[in-house]
């Protein structure tokens, strides 16, 4: 598939702090991607570069081959949803509907209008007066209504209740099949939305730590259960990521695949070998002393 | 000038009328009621253009550091290029400027016709009796200042913050304290009016080149601090 995204020794500075370093990837069209990492990892820095909200200090990022910052053809084609601060704001949603209908051609404006019976949301109020689950959903409606070939939603679901939130999913797995694009969705909330995922990013201290086929990444993982000494032995030489004990019994987190040669050992000393989860992987390798890099 | 240039223009120019719409009123009110109600000779003599000549420095000034605060990031999150917002926004201003300054000398020119003793005292401009093109002209060059240095105090806020903000405020005043030596309006100078300077007023063909000198480095100035400003996430 051809790549839409396109980022080659990215870099991001400000004054004497790198928030992005080295970076390259490729996204491609009609997928969507989970960027994950933790606080101050680089995610928004990495998002706004994508939606020109900021220039890069070195390297380039480019959609469709062009570079992004003041290109009109692809500035054109991003939306980047992120938590808006609108306490000053007296416009309504219904106003903000018409600058979207205005300035984004692909704007559906009837499909606005559903979502906004979907997440109740009143029209006719200025956004000032809406909760912040409220002002998240009318974000999330701009983002999923304006059709753009690149939509991002960096930590969109802020405030939203656990059925906002459910409906916010549904509605990004049946717009990608509706209108396939490219989705971002960065988010904290790893386990309840890893299934969204068909490829993970995961970024750590301006690096890219993990860019991934969700499936694959999750069979990089397993985890072996068993008796203290047996489990010692058969990891060795691995790359262990955590370690849990509990008595006699050891659960160790495993990164990587496990070697033919060992799966005789693993069965012949009982052990139990383990999926891992997204959210177990991320914590591991994102772990302050777990500088693992592919 | 590009499509997306044009359309923001026209937009920009239509949300800032609904502001000249409730200002131009407004002051035309205080006008007739300082002209009726005191007895200032200087106050007496002052046209309506002049006068809301004086208040549209502020007015537009205030109109410069709205767009650069709320327009901008506004644009940008709408997926278009800060190259297109500032051509929209720089012409909607001239637009604005012109509009104002149309639709107030079409009021002085009618109040001309009215023959009573309070408008009898009434001086176009200082620029002389009957100087309706020139006065024109004058006015829209220093009120198009005024807005385009409002322009730059908003956008050395916005992206360079507190110190940065406080720069541009000082080039700001530098820039319409120049322009007033030009022309000697007595339009708001902050610090250059205590100074107290008595240079002579320039001849009107060199107070004109001096405006549009200084309206294109200001101009020049806003693009280079927009061209690449970064958007605040918030």
């Amino acid at each position: 598939m051809k790549s839409k995204v396109e980022a080659k020794g990215l870099c991001v500075s400000y004054k004497d702090v790198e928030a992005l370093s080295g970076l390259n990837f490729t996204l491609e069209d009609g997928k969507t991607y989970g960027l994950i990492g933790r606080n101050g990892a680089g995610k928004t820095s990495l998002l706004s570069l994508l939606a020109a909200y900021q220039k890069e200090t070195s390297g380039h990022i480019k959609i469709d081959g062009e570079s992004i910052f003041e290109n009109e053809k692809a500035v054109a084609q991003v939306t980047f949803i992120h938590q808006t601060d609108y306490k000053d704001e007296y416009d309504t949603v219904n106003d903000f509907f018409e600058v979207a209908e205005r300035y984004r051609p692909t704007f559906d404006r009837t499909y606005a209008e559903e979502l906004v019976e979907r997440f109740q949301l009143p029209t006719t109020k200025p956004l000032r007066k809406l909760s912040t689950g409220m002002q998240s959903a009318f974000n999330v409606t701009i983002g999923l209504a304006s059709r753009t070939p690149i939509t991002i939603f960096d930590e969109a679901y802020q405030g939203m209740d656990v059925p906002t939130r459910e409906l916010f999913y549904q509605e990004v797995l049946e717009e990608q099949a509706r209108n396939p694009r490219l989705f971002i969705l960065s988010t904290h909330l790893v386990s309840e939305m890893e299934y969204l995922f068909d490829e993970v990013l995961m970024i750590h201290k301006g690096k890219l730590l993990v860019q991934e086929e969700l499936d694959s990444l999750l069979q990089k993982g397993f985890s072996v259960t068993g008796s203290s000494g047996a489990v010692d032995d058969v990891v060795a030489g691995l790359h262990v990521l955590s370690e849990q004990q509990l008595g006699g019994t050891k659960s160790v987190m495993v990164y990587g695949e496990l070697p033919k040669e060992k799966e005789v050992d693993v069965e012949q000393k009982g052990l139990e070998v383990g999926n891992v989860s997204l959210h177990d992987l991320f914590i591991q390798l994102t772990k302050e002393g777990n500088d693992h890099h592919e | 000038m590009n499509k997306m240039g044009k359309k923001i223009a026209v937009d920009l120019y239509f949300i800032q009328m609904k502001w000249v719409a409730w200002y131009l009123p407004i002051v035309y009110a205080f006008y007739f009621a300082v002209v009726w109600f005191v007895h200032e000779p200087e106050l007496r003599s002052m046209s309506l253009l002049t006068f809301t000549f004086q208040t549209a420095t502020i007015f537009m000034l205030v109109c410069g550091i709205l767009s650069s605060l709320a327009f901008l990031p506004m644009y940008v999150k709408h997926g278009v290029t800060r190259r297109s917002y500032f051509q929209g926004a720089f012409l909607s201003s001239l637009g604005l400027t012109m509009t104002i300054i149309g639709i107030t000398a079409i009021g002085t020119w009618i109040i001309s016709f009215i023959n009573i003793t309070v408008f009898s005292e009434i001086q176009l401009s200082p620029l002389g009796e009957n100087s309706w093109l020139l006065t024109m002209s004058a006015y829209f060059l220093v009120v198009t200042i005024y807005f385009l240095v409002g322009w730059l105090v908003g956008l050395g806020f916005y992206r360079y913050g507190g110190a940065g903000g406080f720069v541009t405020i000082l080039v700001g005043l530098l820039i319409v304290s120049l322009n007033d030596l030009l022309w000697n309006f007595n339009t708001p100078r902050p610090v250059m009016g205590l100074l107290n300077l008595n240079l002579p007023v320039p001849p009107i063909a060199i107070a004109i080149a001096g405006s549009i000198i200084i309206a294109v480095i200001t101009t020049v100035l806003v693009h280079r601090v927009v061209k690449e400003t970064p958007i605040k996430i918030a």
